[in-house]
Formats: C-alpha cells, structure tokens, sequence
C-alpha cells in the first residue's frame, strides 16, 4: 500500500464507537481503517492507503455543526489525504447530511477531492454543493461491498485527474455541471428527432435538464399591514456604493444585508446597481426604482406600515442555478423569520 | 405558515412559471418602479401606485399564482 493518502469519515455507529446513545460523541480520530474503511481499503488497491479515519456522532454533527464541522475538518487536515471519503451513508438522514457537509468542506478548505455515497432519496443530497461526487448506493448497508466497491471507483477516478463521464452512465448524483461534447449531428437534427419520437410517444432523453420548480403554497395574508413587520428583498442588484460585498453581477454566490435604520433614502451616491443582465444606469441615477424605501418611509409616517424590518436584503439575480437560489433563498426567509417578519416586499427585474 | 411576499417584477411569466403567488407587474426590467421619461413628481406617484398595489396584495388571500397590475 501507498500512493494515495485517504481520509475516511464515519459516524458512531459505523465508527465502531456506540448506537444511538453514543450520537453525541465528538469528533475523533484514529490511525488507519476502522470498520467498514477496511473493506474500502480493499476495493482502494495498492494505488491508496486509507491513514486514518475521523469519527463522530450524528446528533453532534446535526445539532451543533457550525462548531463541530471545523473540529472535523481539522482533524482530517491532521491526515494531509490526497482525498477524502464520507460514508456511504445509505439512506440514514443525519449521516447522509453529516456526510454532504464534510466532503463540501474538505473540497472548500483542503483543496482535495471528496466522495461519499447516498440513496437518491437521501435528505443529505439537499446539503451538497456541486463540487462534491455522491456515489449512488442502496438503501440500507445490505450493498456495501458492491456500494464500496463503486465509491472507490469514483474516488480514484477524481483523485486521480481522470475525466468523469455523465452522471447517469458513471453512477453519481447529478451535479448539475455541463460539459461540452462533440456531435456528429446538429442540434436541428437531434432536435427534430426528439419531438417525433415524443409525438410517437417514444422515450427519450432531453439533453438540457429542465430546472423543477417547487410549487409554493400561498401563505395566507396579514390581517392589516398597519400592525405588521414588513421585510424588504431585492434581486435586483442594488449594492452599497463600491460593492464592498463583491457580489457578482452575474451567476451571484452570495446576498448582502444592509442597515436601513436611519436612512431616510437611498441616494445615488450610498447605493449602485451591479445587476450585469440588464441596462442598470436608471437604477443607479434612482436607486428607488429598484427599492422603494422612499415609498415605504412615507407609509411607515403615516401608519399605514406598522414597522420595517430595518435591513434591506440583497443580491443579483441574473443566471442564477436554481439550486444556489434555493439555498440563498433559504437563508433570507430564515433570517426574516429570526426577525419575526411578517410580510415581504420583493423587487425582482 | 409561510410569510406572503408580494413580488414584484416587469417580466410576470417568469415568477408565474416559478408558481409565485402574489406577482404585481412592474414598469419595466430596468426601472421596475419607476419611468425616467416622467418628471420627478409624477415618476414618484407611479411608484407609491406599484408599491401600494404590491403592499395590498399581503393583505389578499391567494389560491394559486397571480399577477396584479396596478390598475387593478
């Protein structure tokens, strides 16, 4: 054995440190292969040598992982691996969403590549970032040799550089990433086929994944605006003067929160425009035309707003992936719900 | 029970498509609310009219997506 360095993540359970009563042990490590990192070092080869494995508890990771994922990473840093495996996880929630966060951050602050291994119905798979290769396994660990087996292939073909072919023909959970590929026939051709074989009611396979939307339930209204706390969103663009946040004016990873106590307005010298999708000049002469806090100021004088959530939220949303929306989403509703928000104002374009 | 957003946008078939509730159709992409050919006082009651219309729907009850426009 050699080569390769691999780290290895597992929970209790698989960590061979406790059941469900040990789900808070804090994160350990120990040398080598430890349960089923055996058989992993197996299906590895000579090519890799599994140096140590990180352990710890579901509920730990799951309750406290702002604090317990950086205890982790640090002791998987101790390893220096080459690459880093989580799991596989099956379908167990907890280990799936312990395992996602691991590998994001091994991918994120050690620069390796990470695998781990999920049933398609996993809740882990909402908590992966794209750079992250989840293996398909089985449901419960009746698989694992074959499971192993097809997580170390995908291990070794990353971290050794080897290009990844489709996800449906390699056997990983869909990243969402695109890759250019040479064809013989044009899109017309392929295009045409496609639409008889569906008027023929044949199957076929798009080559563009059409994005799912979910489908939102209307919240119900408010009573009277006049008693409520109204929050303010914006897609639109409309960043501080000099964007000290950066965020990008297209494909934007990030959102801003900005104070609003004490301003009466948004003048043109405070606020800007760095939306790239569309001809912001007007937005930027009248920051208003994107955010009406002059509008809003008016109506919280004279009561027709009960109160204003005092913090504009913000981002571009130009050719944002609807998965990075739905998580930047989710931040921004968690953050108005924390503030009691009661009813939102979005401006989009 | 979520919290009602009253979304406002110049472009209603891409929120309808996305299954937004309480959609109120703006001015235009790149001044939503508001039109730098009007005079500054005007350009300003056409904002309050879009604002008001999108605060007014907080208070609607919604079944399924919706555009409003400020007229009505």
């Amino acid at each position: 054995m050699g080569g390769l360095r691999v780290a290895h993540y597992l929970n209790q359970f698989f960590g061979g440190v406790g059941g469900e009563d040990l789900a808070d042990a804090p994160p350990q490590a120990r040398p080598g292969a430890v349960g089923p990192g055996t058989l992993l070092q197996q299906c590895l080869g000579e090519g890799a040598t599994v140096v140590g494995t990180v352990i710890c508890g579901d509920n730990r990771m799951a309750e406290q992982q702002a604090a317990t994922l950086p205890a982790v990473l640090a002791l998987l840093r101790d390893l220096r691996p080459d690459l880093v495996v989580a799991g596989p996880a099956f379908n167990a929630g907890r280990y799936g969403l312990a395992c996602a966060a691991v590998c994001g951050a091994a991918v994120r602050e050690l620069g390796v590549p990470a695998v781990t291994g999920l049933f398609p119905e996993n809740p882990g798979r909402e908590a992966l970032d794209r750079s992250v290769i989840a293996a398909v396994v089985g449901a419960t660990a009746a698989g694992m040799k074959a499971d192993m087996e097809h997580v170390a292939r995908l291990a070794l073909k990353l971290a050794r550089k080897e290009p990844l072919g489709p996800a449906d023909v390699e056997g990983y959970l869909p990243t969402g990433r695109r890759v250019n590929e040479f064809s013989d026939r044009t899109g017309a051709e392929r295009m045409v086929e496609m639409l008889v074989r569906k008027l023929r009611k044949e199957p076929y396979v798009s080559e563009l994944v059409v994005p799912q939307f979910d489908r939102v339930r209307p919240a119900p209204p408010v009573a009277d605006l006049a008693s409520a706390t109204l929050g303010i969103v914006t897609t639109s663009g409309v960043v501080r003067a000099g964007n000290p946040e950066g965020i990008e004016s297209w494909r934007a990873t990030k959102w801003a929160r900005y104070p609003l106590a004490g301003l009466e307005a948004l003048s043109p010298e405070a606020f800007t425009c760095v939306h790239g999708g569309y001809d912001n000049r007007y937005i930027r002469q009248d920051p208003h035309r994107a955010v009406p806090l002059d509008v809003l100021r008016r109506y919280l004088r004279e009561g027709r707003v009960g109160r204003l959530h005092e913090v504009l939220y913000t981002t571009v949303g130009n050719v944002m992936p609807v998965e990075r929306a739905r998580r930047l989403g989710r931040e921004v509703a968690q953050e108005l719900r924390d503030a009691s928000v009661q009813a939102v104002l979005f401006t989009a374009t | 029970m979520g919290i009602p957003v009253a979304f406002c946008s110049a472009i209603p078939t891409i929120p309808l498509a996305a299954g937004v509730p309480r959609v109120i159709h703006g001015k235009a992409v790149p001044y939503l609310l508001g039109d730098p050919s009007l005079p500054g006082d005007r350009e300003y009651a056409l904002r309050e009219a879009l604002t008001a219309r999108a605060l007014a729907t907080l208070t609607m009850e919604v079944t399924e997506p919706t555009v409003f426009t400020a007229g009505g």
